[in-house]
């Protein structure tokens, strides 16, 4: 048989050959070919073991599974084919299935609360978070008692040596405080010491008691100074119970001088200040006080 | 000679009975006497071993055509064909002029026209196996894997591994890898996958002392 008369069928035609599903033309001619083709022989061969292979992996038709059947396992000789493809088929496939649910299941394995070892991974990780959590609470606790201003105490008001000014400074552009100074506390001792500014009105004016013989006033004096000063204590109708000429600057601001505790009264006081430059006289300020 | 269709259907000079159940009517024949056979083998071939392989691939190829045809009794045609063509070798030998496969052919024909004219009860394909016999078949799987070189298991195994669409990727996957056209990976798994037929059918032969391929 040379070559020129050899046929070539497709991989498709042979499988038709197996399944009987040749004309009855192509039937002869591939039947007097695969006595004489050798190579045609072999793929023959082989195909019938695909044929197997792909019944038994359900690769085929539901018609060629049927062909498969009436008109391919008609041998004993195919029959042990078949056999062995579903053994190779449940050898490797279940191989496969296997590893591939093996390794599902150990990837789901993995997320297994059951585990001990995740047991003590959320054992371990609960511990953290109460350690975390715990800090983060001390820390923050600090930083509120480290934002906390200190207890301010409020100073106790007490007399002091020394005569101090009281309420606001005289050259202050601020607005005129309405509400009332608090009440100073009783000065004990044998002189009582005060310091007024004319700005503060009788409503604001400080409140002192009399508890010694001497009752020391410095009136924080306003521009333009004069020489000399005269004051004039009156209570708060107009009755004079004190007044004192020639007074001068004992500081630079101030004018000091005292009133004999015998002729105060609780009430309200005023101290009219008149500066006296050689012959003129004029209005230098007026002071109140309040004695209780 | 290890030629295991051959061999069983004939011992030391007397012709054995056919398997009973697997006889057609065609088979209502005298016995094939073992001094035809070894006439027919020497025609075919005077090598003695090539001779039993060409006629192992006429019977094969008589089987084959038969059950394209749809005959139902294709092993026992096939046989019954041999067996007429054995008979008439001594008449032939000596004048036959071709090749000697296709004088198979012709013989066939005219058994299996006689086969299409009497009544034959259909075939019942019996594609289940007992587990006696899935258990023999897994075993000699097994052996014979390890028998085939590790290159050629490990195709075995990777070309067999995957269903259907996976599967075709698969094997694209593995015929770049091997740097072969997949047409040739098909080609040289199908031969692995023939070796590994052929060791089983003989690890089947061996357990059993039975034929799996022939049964006559």
């Amino acid at each position: 048989m040379t070559a020129a008369n050899q046929q070539t069928f497709s991989d498709e035609t042979i499988r038709r050959f197996l399944l009987g599903g040749l004309t009855a033309t192509e039937q002869s001619g591939f039947e007097h070919s695969l006595f004489i083709d050798e190579a045609l022989e072999e793929r023959v061969r082989l195909a019938e073991l695909e044929l197997s292979d792909d019944y038994t992996a359900n690769r085929l038709s539901h018609a060629e599974r049927n062909l498969f059947r009436q008109r391919f396992l008609l041998t004993m000789d195919r029959e042990t084919k078949l056999h062995v493809s579903k053994a190779l088929h449940d050898n490797f496939a279940d191989r496969t299935s296997i590893a591939r649910s093996g390794a599902w299941q150990n990837f789901t394995g993995l997320f297994d609360i059951r585990r001990h070892a995740w047991k003590y991974a959320f054992a371990t990780l609960t511990f953290i978070l109460l350690l975390l959590a715990t800090a983060l609470l001390v820390r923050k606790e600090r930083s509120h008692l480290v934002d906390l201003p200190p207890r301010r105490v409020l100073p106790k008001p007490s007399a002091s040596a020394n005569p101090q000014r009281a309420n606001h400074p005289p050259n202050n552009g601020a607005p005129t405080h309405n509400e009332s100074s608090p009440t100073l506390p009783l000065h004990e001792g044998l002189t009582t010491s005060i310091v007024l500014d004319s700005a503060t009105p009788l409503e604001s004016a400080p409140t002192i008691s009399t508890s010694g013989d001497m009752l020391t006033v410095q009136l924080v004096l306003d521009e333009p100074f004069a020489e000399s000063y005269a004051v004039n204590v009156t209570t708060a109708a107009g009755e004079s119970v004190f007044a004192a000429d020639a007074l001068t600057r004992s500081e630079e601001r101030t004018l000091g001088f005292d009133v004999p505790t015998s002729s105060i009264k609780p009430g309200n006081f005023q101290i009219a200040l008149i500066g006296v430059d050689g012959e003129v006289r004029r209005a230098a300020g007026t002071y109140y006080l309040r004695v209780r | 000679m290890s030629l295991p269709g051959i061999g069983l259907r004939f011992g030391q000079g007397q012709a054995l009975p056919l398997q009973k159940g697997k006889m057609s009517a065609a088979k209502q024949l005298r016995d094939l006497e073992q001094s035809d056979f070894d006439r027919l083998l020497n025609w075919l071939d005077a090598d003695r071993e090539r001779a039993g392989l060409l006629y192992e691939r006429i019977r094969w190829r008589l089987v084959t055509i038969l059950a394209s045809r749809g005959c139902t009794l294709a092993d026992e045609l096939a046989d019954e064909t041999i067996d007429r063509v054995a008979r008439r070798v001594a008449d032939i030998e000596q004048i036959y002029a071709g090749d000697k496969a296709i004088y198979f052919l012709g013989v066939m024909n005219n058994v299996h026209h006689e086969y299409l004219r009497r009544p034959v009860a259909p075939r019942l394909v019996d594609t289940s196996e007992n587990v006696e016999t899935r258990e023999q078949i897994h075993g000699c799987l097994d052996n014979c894997l390890d028998r085939l070189a590790p290159y050629s298991r490990q195709l075995i195994e990777r070309y067999y591994s995957a269903d259907k669409k996976a599967k075709i990727d698969l094997r694209r996957v593995i015929a770049r890898e091997l740097g072969i056209k997949p047409a040739t990976l098909r080609l040289r798994a199908l031969r692995i996958r023939e070796k590994l037929q052929t060791c089983i059918e003989k690890c089947m032969n061996a357990s059993e002392a039975r034929p799996l391929g022939r049964v006559n």
